[in-house]
């Protein structure tokens, strides 16, 4: 109504139903945990190497560019 | 090569490693298959990198990789003439039904729930209620109206509901309690 919030959705901006507070906070927490999950694994080492390289390639086509 | 584009790179390869695990994340919630999930992730990166002329350094780099990721997949589906995985068995197998004990709702019936969704309500909560996004920026990700993204996350939200059985205050759970229910059986 006021101010923005793009957190918030005012039930009268929606003409749909609403779920309950509770089972809002009840699935953005498990979703939370869905995505904790994921990074407590951390980067796997396939995309550190591909950074790795990619870095490596473009140093190398910058040195040639630049003789 | 100037110092200044060679701090431009490291700058570039620092930011996306920073948004590596929260669009992993969302590309594992998103297709469910792991692999598929990590080989999106890879062409996401090596799309990314050479395009990286066209991100603004210091600018949001999680939506844009979760643009690129996103546009991927789709292309990737459209192509496959929307196969369905069903690598875990979440679409055959039915989920259970809720336990009377605590509500007690594992992770995965919760990821059954999810993936029993439509893409683009499943794509939109994940977005706004996982990855952490503004409604306007999951918005300009999947390039609809932000009324359209609020709207799938409104139905993805009821349908997960509607699935999980959580319409009963009692099957809430010991955490009820600092959601503000009050629990009106004497079940527990």
């Amino acid at each position: 109504m006021s101010i923005f919030n793009p957190d918030s959705e005012s039930p009268e901006a929606l003409a749909e139903p609403q779920i309950n507070d509770a089972s809002r906070l009840f699935i953005s927490r498990k979703l939370k945990e869905l995505y904790d999950t994921v990074h407590e694994e951390g980067i796997p080492d396939r995309f550190l190497d591909l950074l790795e390289k990619l870095d490596e390639v473009e140093r190398k086509s910058g040195a040639a560019d630049s003789k | 090569m100037t110092v200044h584009e060679e701090t431009g790179e490291r700058e570039f390869k620092r930011e996306m490693l920073a948004a590596l695990p929260n669009l992993r994340a969302f590309a594992i919630s998103l297709i469910r298959s792991r692999d598929k999930a990590d080989d999106l992730v890879q062409e996401t990166i090596m799309k990314a990198w050479a395009n990286q002329g066209s991100y603004r350094p210091g600018t949001n780099m999680r939506a844009w990789l979760t643009t690129i990721l996103r546009n991927e997949f789709y292309s990737q589906v459209r192509k496959a003439g929307r196969e369905v995985e069903d690598v875990d068995g979440v679409y055959t197998s039915r989920l259970s039904v809720p336990s009377e004990q605590n509500g007690a709702l594992d992770m995965q019936d919760f990821k059954k729930a999810l993936a029993l969704l439509p893409d683009d309500q499943r794509e939109a909560i994940l977005l706004v209620g996982a990855s952490g996004f503004a409604y306007e920026e999951a918005a300009q990700i999947c390039g609809c109206p932000v009324g359209t993204i609020k709207s799938r996350v409104n139905r993805a939200r009821l349908r997960l509901q509607e699935l999980l059985g959580i319409t009963s205050e009692t099957e809430f759970g010991p955490d009820a309690r600092e959601t503000g229910i009050t629990v009106s059986t004497g079940t527990r």
